[in-house]
């Protein structure tokens, strides 16, 4: 019995493997994408409990992704925490709205805290509700 | 003299011309009359042409002073005017030397910051992984901790290979290759081939030389032509299909050596040829391929390559393969920057 599957959004292998290590020593189920488009269909094909997304990914960025995680039945709902290496929620790429679905509380910074985002996911995790 | 200062004389010229002619037929009428006029008349009328005379002599003279005074404003009308012309070349030369300036600055900035976000990348996943491990959340498991310290200095590994990059870059765009140095350019690409061949065979890619005999010795730094020479062979391996050939050529075209590197590898996609001799600039399909890399590779080749007053270009097909053609001169001119 695992502690929820999460999945794991980032093309940056020293990140990918330390939250790997990190969520896998606690208990957590981890899978892993590279890029934006590897990531959807994960998303898709796993029905994680949450997934953790970088802001700057090759060919489609984070809020591209996030945008159609939220169209897709599967993950319509899934808990999403963004990665990002500025220190506050970027501005959104112009003319774009993703309304409140994407809240400043939802965004990590990088260098990550692992207790913060451990915390994090506690508070987000299904089963925590 | 200009068309204006013409008219204005013609214009004085017809005002005054009427009226000298007059004075003149009347100073002639006045002395044939003088004979049968009476003494005291004579007195009056001599007075009268003496007067005519002088009239007539200030006239002449106001005219010439007329005209005079027009010739110096003319000259400084046109004193004025060139005057006027050199301010405004100044000021065109100035505003291309500020706009210059400002480009210079542009690129500045933007080369900062590309470079500071590209070394941010590798620091923040270096940091990422040390909090992970001095938090004391994966406790004291020590494969866990030697993983992740060995992340920890590839990406370090990254970083290093980007510093080398932008300093080689740097060198690249300053440094003038002062012609005194002969390098054999034919053992040098034979070297760096050998040193590279391990590497292709590990994914089954074999690399064909035909490298011309009797190629003259290159008045160009050692160091420059391997640049040239292992980037271009280098980026051929990387970017390759696996079991596919590189094929590398090296000629005497006329006064230059022209190298050519073929691969049978991903290509460059068509939106992406006219930028990638951008610096940090890596097209999408190469991302793909191999995530690390700092875009800077060709941008220092083509440097390189220019100031040595050669060129560089090639042909791509995307996931067909890639030919980079480099042209050098064996004896780079002052004149072409080396």
């Amino acid at each position: 019995m695992t502690a929820g599957k999460i999945l794991i959004i980032d093309d940056d292998t020293a990140i990918v493997e330390s939250l790997k290590v990190l969520l896998s020593i606690k208990g957590y189920e981890t899978e892993t994408a590279c890029d934006g488009e590897e990531g959807l269909c994960k998303a898709k094909e796993l029905s994680p409990d949450l997934i953790l997304l970088d802001l700057l990914l090759p060919q489609q960025d984070g809020f591209m992704i996030f945008k159609k995680l939220r169209l897709e039945a599967n993950t319509r709902t899934t808990p999403v925490i963004v990665l990002s290496s500025f220190s506050e929620r970027p501005d959104l790429p112009s003319g774009e709205s993703l309304g409140d679905e994407l809240s400043p509380d939802m965004f990590i910074p990088k260098p990550i805290d692992p207790m913060k985002l451990l915390e994090k996911i506690k508070g987000l995790m299904p089963s925590a509700s | 003299m200009t068309d204006d200062t013409n008219s204005e004389r013609a214009r004085i010229w017809r005002f005054f011309r009427p009226a000298s002619v007059i004075l003149t037929v009347a100073l002639a009428a006045d002395l044939a009359a003088i004979a049968m006029w009476p003494s005291a008349q004579k007195v009056l009328v001599i007075f009268a042409a003496a007067f005519t005379a002088l009239l007539c002599l200030f006239l002449w003279r106001a005219l010439s002073i007329a005209e005079s005074a027009t010739d110096i404003c003319a000259r400084l009308l046109e004193q004025e005017r060139a005057a006027r012309a050199a301010v405004e070349v100044r000021n065109r030369q100035l505003e291309n030397t500020i706009g210059k300036l400002e480009e210079v600055e542009r690129i500045k900035k933007n080369f900062l910051l590309m470079a500071s976000h590209q070394m941010r990348s590798p620091l923040v996943a270096i940091q990422s992984v040390i909090r992970v491990i001095v938090s004391g959340a994966i406790g004291g498991d020590d494969e866990s901790v030697k993983h992740l310290l060995q992340q920890a200095y590839d990406r370090s590994e990254d970083m290093l290979g980007m510093v080398n990059d932008i300093l080689d870059l740097a060198e690249a765009k300053v440094e003038k290759d002062e012609g005194t140095e002969q390098t054999d350019a034919a053992a040098e690409l034979n070297a760096v081939v050998s040193l590279l061949r391990p590497t292709a065979a590990e994914r089954g890619i074999t690399i064909e030389t035909d490298v011309a005999a009797g190629l003259p010795m290159a008045r160009v730094a050692r160091k420059s032509v391997n640049h040239i020479f292992t980037n271009l062979v280098d980026n051929a391996i990387k970017y390759s299909k696996d079991n596919t050939v590189v094929r590398v050529k090296l000629v005497a075209e006329g006064d230059r050596m022209r190298i050519d590197v073929a691969d049978q590898g991903i290509g460059i996609p068509q939106e992406a040829q006219q930028k990638i001799f951008k610096e940090f600039f890596r097209a999408d399909n190469a991302k793909m391929l191999i995530k690390q890399g700092t875009g800077l590779g060709l941008a220092i080749v083509q440097n390189i390559v220019q100031n040595l007053g050669g060129d560089i270009s090639f042909v791509s097909k995307e996931n067909e393969g890639t030919t980079f053609t480099a042209r050098v001169p064996f004896t780079p001119s002052p004149q072409t920057g080396a």
